[in-house]
């Protein structure tokens, strides 16, 4: 049985550290979390968790990183997974950035840090009941 | 007045060489060649005079020699032809005796009482006499008588020529008859007179005298106490028997008195040799030149006179004691010159000769060269007197002419200098009182200078004019600058408020486009803060309570591992990364998976979130236990817990450093005094602000040494350091490596900000600096951060200086201390 993984991706590790707690506290054991600093070694993550047949549903990011930006990151990741959901999590965001992630992502919302952790829980529980 | 002493010292030092050098030295020059012509032509004209006199004298003398001699030769040719009429007349008295008459009566003849036989009366004829050896008889009575024919012919000859002092003849027995005659004959000669013993009789004879001609004698003493005598005698033959001689008897007095005293030119003299040299007539003056005396006048002693007395060798002119003269003399004498160069006793002298043919004789003529170049030589010495005098005059000229220029140079001098000094002087005072000068009018005849002090006063004039309208505008001037100043003052200060609320504007421009990330940098921590608050508000509404159940269900056996597992993570240090984490995860989870452990992977999780990595064999009883997963849950969000407060701590930490940051930022610090300040902080503070912007992708190297604090304006700093890293940042795209660098060097403090970056292009290098430059498209940036970094630095009174390639760029800002 392949687990579903819920993937988190930000360059702050104290804003990783929230995530998982918080997802925790939320969902338990019902999914797997998996973190990342930044969209490359996001990336390089899911290759993994694919060749280790497990399969992301959520994943939730920054948009500011070193590299490449989040918006990016889940324009490609959509590519790949088109039905993962994806929650852009950010401090700033540029305005075309959230758009383009709206529109070619196709990103289930869009949150601004600092979040509520009622409305994150939230978010992924309607996107993944959506899937 | 120095200046007018100076002036004319120099500049009649300088006419005057001049003025004297180019005027005394061609004079000089010209009088020189003068004289020297003078006297070269002179001279030259004098020896030119010479030489003609001479040639003159040589001719005259000439002329007159040869007139004289041929005069002389006349003369003698005259005696000549009487001695041969006589000589023909005797020769036909002889052959014819009877044919001759008496022409002045019977002589009366006597015996006297020394034998001789002698005529005693005068009778306007001869004297006669016989030598007393000689007998008397009637024969010879008869030729004494008959011989009184010839007494019309003696007294002819005698009275009509000058020359001829007696006339005679001598027969072979001792007869003598003479015209003049002689008073008391028989006492005159010796009684026994041998004719043939004489010159005058034996010269004429068949031996010496062959052809029978007329012979003229050398000079002798004359027996009949005439004096010194030359006779020219002929031989009187009948048929081939000489009965006696004829003789005309010339004196040499006679000579000399009639012929040798010649009024001649140049005081020359004449005088007369025969032709062996022997002197027959020579004046007194040639005597002296000759060093002998002429025996002219015989004194006639008691002695009768038995022999010839001829002149004594001395006479001889080729016999003379001065063998330069002989020498001379034989030269002439055996050339054909008739002209020579004569000296004697250093006397030059010209000697002519001329060969009176008729006897063989020479007349020579010598004339004193000095006497012929008396007229030239005394020219000479008027000419050299001319031109002492001349020179003399010259002189005189010369340093009358020096003394001119010197004058004249000394009043050009003035005349030039006088003005000029004036003018000198004038624009000196014009220097010092513009106001009060007074134009002075001074008159030159050089144009030059009249126009320059025309132009000097009419400048002065107008200067004069230009000053007072110059001290006018000045006044109004500087009310007027008074005014502006006023205005000035004010807009100045509101220039300088408006630069310090640019450079605030500036930095609050600069702060607004931080703000997105500022307020990024302060939800982060505030997110994390919330997040943790949540998660320990949620511990404690739910899992505080559970607790004290939850320990007191727990074995014993499972308290110890449960505590050395809680204890374990609440040591826990965060030192890997999240990658690094997942690695860990992965190898607890397959390791639980060996050991049959449920859901290994959430577990792993949680563990490596507690800071449990590996050596988990202490925790693998705990895990196999049937409430492992509630023990690990209950650690976990013990654990949990811990790390809520620490990151609220960590978190509550960086907003406070973003505020702070923001806050000295912001900051406008209106006092306008130096603190004393740590540069680092200012730098720490804008880094804090650009964090967010830094942590997409830009490295930070800092390499701080150890830096004393500097009396500085750390705002304005500030805004220095937000300008340089700004631009940093935006030139590599917020991607690269950002190294700051702070160092001392001697009195001041370094700061290298050096990014890398594609670097500034060559040709905007010189422009960055400049106010409202910008590389930025419009509304990006105002493009003044560059030049308020500028005007800070120099506020600072530091430097700022930037060297830039492909790749490093390197800003550098240098606070002294």
């Amino acid at each position: 049985m392949s687990q579903a993984v819920i993937l988190c991706v930000d360059d702050e590790r104290v804003i990783l550290d929230s995530l998982e707690r918080q997802l925790e506290d939320a969902f338990g054991d019902d999914y797997l979390y998996e973190f990342a600093e930044n969209a490359e070694d996001a990336l390089e993550l899911i290759e993994e968790l694919t060749d280790e047949g497990l399969h992301i549903v959520v994943i939730v990011s920054d948009w500011l990183m070193p590299g490449i930006k989040g918006d990016e990151l889940l324009v490609r990741l959509h590519k790949k997974f088109p039905k993962v959901v994806k929650i852009l999590l950010s401090g700033q965001a540029d305005k075309a950035a959230i758009e383009r992630a709206k529109q070619q992502a196709k990103i289930h919302r869009c949150i601004y840090k600092p979040w509520s952790e009622e409305e994150l829980v939230e978010t992924i529980r309607q996107g993944l009941e959506k899937l | 007045m120095t200046n007018n002493q100076m002036m004319k010292k120099t500049l009649n030092a300088i006419i005057n060489r001049h003025f004297l050098s180019s005027s005394l030295t061609p004079v000089f020059t010209v009088e020189l060649v003068l004289l020297a012509l003078y006297f070269g032509i002179s001279a030259f004209i004098t020896t030119k005079t010479m030489n003609m006199l001479l040639d003159e004298a040589k001719q005259n003398i000439r002329e007159i020699s040869s007139r004289e001699a041929q005069n002389i030769n006349q003369q003698l040719k005259e005696i000549s032809t009487f001695a041969r009429l006589l000589q023909s007349e005797h020769q036909m008295f002889f052959e014819n005796p009877e044919s001759f008459g008496l022409p002045y009566g019977t002589p009366e003849f006597s015996v006297a009482d020394n034998g001789v036989f002698y005529k005693t009366t005068y009778n306007g004829g001869s004297s006669l006499y016989y030598s007393s050896t000689t007998k008397i008889t009637d024969k010879e009575h008869q030729k004494a008588l008959k011989t009184e024919a010839f007494d019309p012919l003696f007294k002819d000859i005698v009275t009509n020529n000058p020359n001829v002092v007696q006339v005679y003849i001598n027969t072979y027995d001792d007869m003598n008859r003479l015209y003049p005659f002689i008073e008391d004959v028989q006492k005159q000669f010796p009684a026994s007179t041998n004719m043939e013993d004489f010159n005058f009789y034996y010269e004429a004879d068949a031996k010496h005298n062959p052809t029978r001609g007329v012979v003229w004698t050398d000079a002798y003493l004359d027996p009949a106490g005439k004096g010194w005598m030359m006779s020219g005698i002929v031989p009187i033959y009948n048929k081939d028997f000489l009965e006696g001689v004829t003789g005309i008897d010339v004196t040499i007095e006679k000579f000399v008195d009639n012929i040798l005293k010649l009024d001649l030119p140049w005081q020359a003299s004449a005088f007369l040799v025969n032709k062996d040299g022997m002197i027959l007539a020579m004046p007194e003056k040639v005597e002296d030149y000759l060093n002998l005396k002429e025996l002219k006048a015989h004194a006639y002693g008691d002695d009768k006179l038995t022999t010839t007395i001829k002149k004594p060798e001395e006479f001889n002119l080729l016999k003379n004691q001065d063998e330069e003269v002989v020498a001379q003399l034989q030269k002439l004498f055996a050339g054909h010159a008739d002209m020579v160069d004569f000296t004697a006793r250093g006397n030059n002298f010209l000697l002519s000769q001329e060969i009176i043919q008729e006897t063989g004789w020479r007349l020579l003529f010598l004339v004193d060269k000095e006497i012929v170049f008396e007229p030239v030589f005394e020219l000479k010495q008027l000419a050299r007197k001319i031109g002492y005098v001349v020179i003399f005059l010259m002189i005189v000229f010369y340093l009358g002419f020096v003394l001119y220029l010197v004058k004249k140079s000394h009043n050009l001098s003035t005349k030039i200098s006088a003005p000029i000094a004036n003018l000198a002087n004038l624009s000196s005072e014009m220097v010092d009182n513009m106001e009060t000068i007074e134009i002075k009018r001074m008159d030159s005849d050089i144009e030059e200078v009249s126009q320059l002090s025309n132009n000097f006063n009419t400048m002065v004039i107008h200067l004069k004019q230009l000053f007072a309208n110059l001290e006018e505008a000045r006044n109004t001037l500087e009310i007027k600058v008074e005014e502006r100043t006023h205005e000035l003052k004010e807009a100045l200060e509101n220039l300088k408020r408006t630069q310090q609320e640019l450079v605030q504007s500036e930095k609050m421009a600069a702060l607004g486009q931080l703000v997105a990330g500022i307020a990024h940098e302060i939800n982060t921590p505030l997110g994390a803060i919330r997040s943790s608050v949540g998660n320990i508000s949620k511990f404690v509404e739910q899992t505080l309570g559970q607790l004290p159940a939850f320990f007191d269900s727990l074995p014993k056996e499972q308290k110890q591992g449960f505590f050395a597992l809680l204890q374990r993570s609440l040591q826990q240090e965060t030192l890997f990364s999240v990658k690094e984490e997942r690695k860990f995860k992965r190898a607890l989870t397959r390791q639980m998976e060996q050991h049959d452990i449920k859901n290994a992977a959430t577990i792993a999780t949680k563990l490596v979130s507690m800071g449990i990595y590996d050596n988990i064999d202490t925790v693998l009883p705990l895990l196999k236990a049937s409430n492992g997963a509630d023990m690990i849950q209950t650690a976990y969000k013990l654990s949990g817990l811990q790390k809520s407060t620490q990151n609220i701590s960590i978190a509550t930490d960086r907003a406070s450093k973003v505020v702070f940051a923001l806050k000295s930022f912001a900051r406008f610090d209106t006092s306008g005094e130096k603190v004393q300040a740590t540069l680092i902080d200012g730098i720490e503070t804008v880094l804090t602000l650009y964090h967010n912007q830094l942590k997409q992708g830009v490295e930070i190297i800092r390499n701080y040494a150890q830096l004393p604090q500097v009396m500085c304006y750390p705002d304005e700093l500030n805004q220095v350091w937000t300008n340089l890293i700004h631009n940093a940042l935006q030139a590599m795209n917020y991607k690269g490596t950002l190294e700051i660098e702070a160092t001392i060097e001697k009195t001041d403090v370094l700061i290298n900000i050096t990014d890398n970056g594609p670097g500034i292009p060559d040709d905007i290098k010189q422009k960055i600096f400049e106010p409202f430059f910008t590389t930025k498209p419009p509304g990006e940036g105002s493009g003044l951060g560059l030049d308020i970094v500028r005007k800070i630095i120099e506020k600072h009174e530091g430097k700022i200086t930037f060297t830039s390639t492909l790749g490093k760029t390197t800003f550098t800002v240098s606070i002294p201390i």
